[in-house]
């Protein structure tokens, strides 16, 4: 009898435990380290942002599990109702009448993405307390969360022609930079794009990047209600990339960090790639290539070499047909004279960046299970965006 | 009489074929370092040049249009092989005119307060972090020419 008690109790501790891990089963992190896990929490409660982008995204709060464990499919619907929403609407998109629109990147090739890791410390908010030990768990609802974000400002950007990148591109963008976890943060880099102090501050310039955030802030197009609560405020107030957590932390910061991403790129096509490119973009017109050489040439700008490196880059390949053109973006470029990188003179590759991408995405495709391995094979990286309705 | 194989033939012919075509690349490479080592010393010494607000915009299309022609000449000897071969020179010579080109703001316009302030603005954008010895001569550059 003693021992039939002693089993019922490991059973039932067994059980309990398995329904905690189906709960918030770590794609990267362990388990209990749930500052982001619970920063999302809150922001369900508190930001409007989050808000505004769960009424247009309900399946990134669809896996919601009970206290127990169990899946839950209506309390967060039922809470937001109560919050944000006109009942007829919220109806709709919950009983399917208006189909809510379909996330940028497939769960898949994002759950693959997040399982590797930085170098950097890790930053936990809303303390903004840095650590090297890099073990806050990330879930797949978390990553749904961020893809939803991810989706719903590329929407507005696109709807107010700032969307000079294709989701491709930012899909290979947030695979390097930080393995779409928004905690990391140093010197050189905070947050989920590892924006820098001078990145920032050229999106805050009323001649640069200042013009796109307004844009945005004075947006009529539903898709922008959300990163037009950001943009507004930024104007407001300039943010600082000193305080980690105001690009970090969910719910407003992580959010901040991908609306200065897409404002960035905007303002490095606009203001220094495009302007190069224009006559090249004229002369070929209507060529399939266009589109991949304008975001693998804007992305470019993104790296160490900034934009020097990425106008010298574009200034020499204009001489090829966009085929070649677009080939070479992704092949190695080197100079003759040797300059300090990193700590370290070297020759500097004026592609380094395009070239670095399309080895995390060799990397990434290595973990893939089928059909999506074979469709990456086929397809790159664009298998691992959906067609968004 | 003796008679020459075909297959022979063929072969002298492709030889023949492939070293001067091998020649024709060389004499290129040789041509395309003696442009970029001409193309470097004409960069390095406008660099040490006195400037000011008089002789900067006339000296500096000078330049401008000296170093874009090398760089045109490098590529149209690249472009001359059988398959365009980017050389590194032509790499490095893209970038230095790059450099430049906060410059090039200041040369198209008339030195304008705008102008300075956009040309000083995109030259520290061009160097965010390390800033080498260019990038200073350019930075002092930028403030004879403007103040």
């Amino acid at each position: 009898m003693k021992n039939l008690y002693f089993l019922l109790v490991c059973l039932s501790f067994f059980t309990i435990e398995s329904q905690a891990e189906t709960s918030n089963r770590c794609l990267s992190g362990k388990t209990g380290q749930n500052n982001l896990i619970d920063q999302l929490n809150r922001a369900k409660e508190d930001s409007p942002v989050t808000n505004l982008i769960l009424k247009k995204y309900p399946q990134a709060i669809a896996q919601e599990r009970t206290e127990a464990g169990l899946p839950c499919t209506d309390c967060e619907e039922s809470r937001l109702r109560d919050q944000t929403q006109p009942m007829g609407e919220i109806a709709g998109q919950i009983q399917g009448v208006l189909p809510a629109p379909k996330m940028l990147f497939k769960p898949q090739c994002l759950n693959i993405g997040a399982k590797f890791n930085s170098n950097t410390a890790e930053v936990s908010c809303p303390d903004g307390r840095s650590s090297r030990t890099r073990d806050l768990c990330i879930d797949d609802k978390f990553l749904t969360y961020l893809n939803s974000v991810i989706s719903s400002f590329y929407a507005c950007a696109q709807n107010e022609n700032m969307a000079p990148v294709s989701p491709e591109i930012l899909f290979q963008m947030y695979a390097k930079e930080s393995a779409f976890k928004p905690q990391f943060a140093y010197n050189g880099g905070v947050g989920l794009g590892q924006l820098t102090n001078v990145f920032v501050k050229d999106n805050l310039q009323p001649w640069r990047g200042g013009k796109y955030l307004k844009r945005i802030a004075e947006s009529k197009k539903p898709e922008c209600d959300a990163a037009q609560v950001i943009a507004s405020k930024d104007l407001r107030s300039a943010p600082s990339i000193g305080n980690l957590c105001s690009f970090i932390s969910v719910g407003e910061g992580m959010e901040r960090n991908i609306l200065h991403t897409l404002v960035g790129l905007t303002t490095s096509w606009e203001k220094d790639i495009a302007p190069l490119l224009k006559d090249y973009l004229e002369k070929h017109k209507g060529h399939p290539a266009l589109n991949d050489i304008k975001s693998l040439a804007v992305i470019n700008a993104y790296g160490f070499g900034g934009r020097l490196a990425a106008r010298a880059a574009v200034r020499r390949l204009t001489q090829f047909p966009p085929d070649k053109f677009r080939e070479h973006m992704q092949l190695p470029l080197y100079g003759v004279r040797k300059s300090k990188q990193d700590g370290k003179e070297r020759v500097m590759n004026y592609t380094e960046y395009t070239n670095g991408l399309a080895k995390r995405q060799k990397d990434i495709a290595q973990q893939f299970a089928e059909p999506l391995r074979s469709d990456f094979a086929k397809n790159k990286t664009r298998a691992c965006i959906n067609e968004v309705n | 009489m003796t008679q020459i194989k075909p297959t022979a033939f063929m072969l002298s012919i492709l030889l023949t074929f492939s070293s001067i075509s091998f020649a024709a690349k060389a004499k290129n490479e040789v041509e395309i370092k003696k442009i970029y080592k001409e193309f470097d010393l004409t960069r390095t010494e406008f660099l040490k040049t006195d400037f000011n607000k008089k002789n900067f915009k006339e000296k500096f299309n000078e330049l401008y249009a000296k170093l874009n022609a090398s760089l045109q000449k490098v590529q149209s000897l690249e472009a001359g092989q059988e398959s365009i071969v980017l050389t590194s020179e032509g790499n490095q010579m893209a970038f230095d005119i790059e450099i430049f080109e906060p410059l090039n703001i200041m040369a198209r316009g008339s030195v304008s307060k705008e102008e300075c302030n956009q040309a000083r603005y995109e030259h520290e954008l061009n160097f965010p972090i390390v800033k080498d010895e260019n990038s200073k001569a350019i930075d002092n550059i930028i403030n004879v020419v403007c103040n």
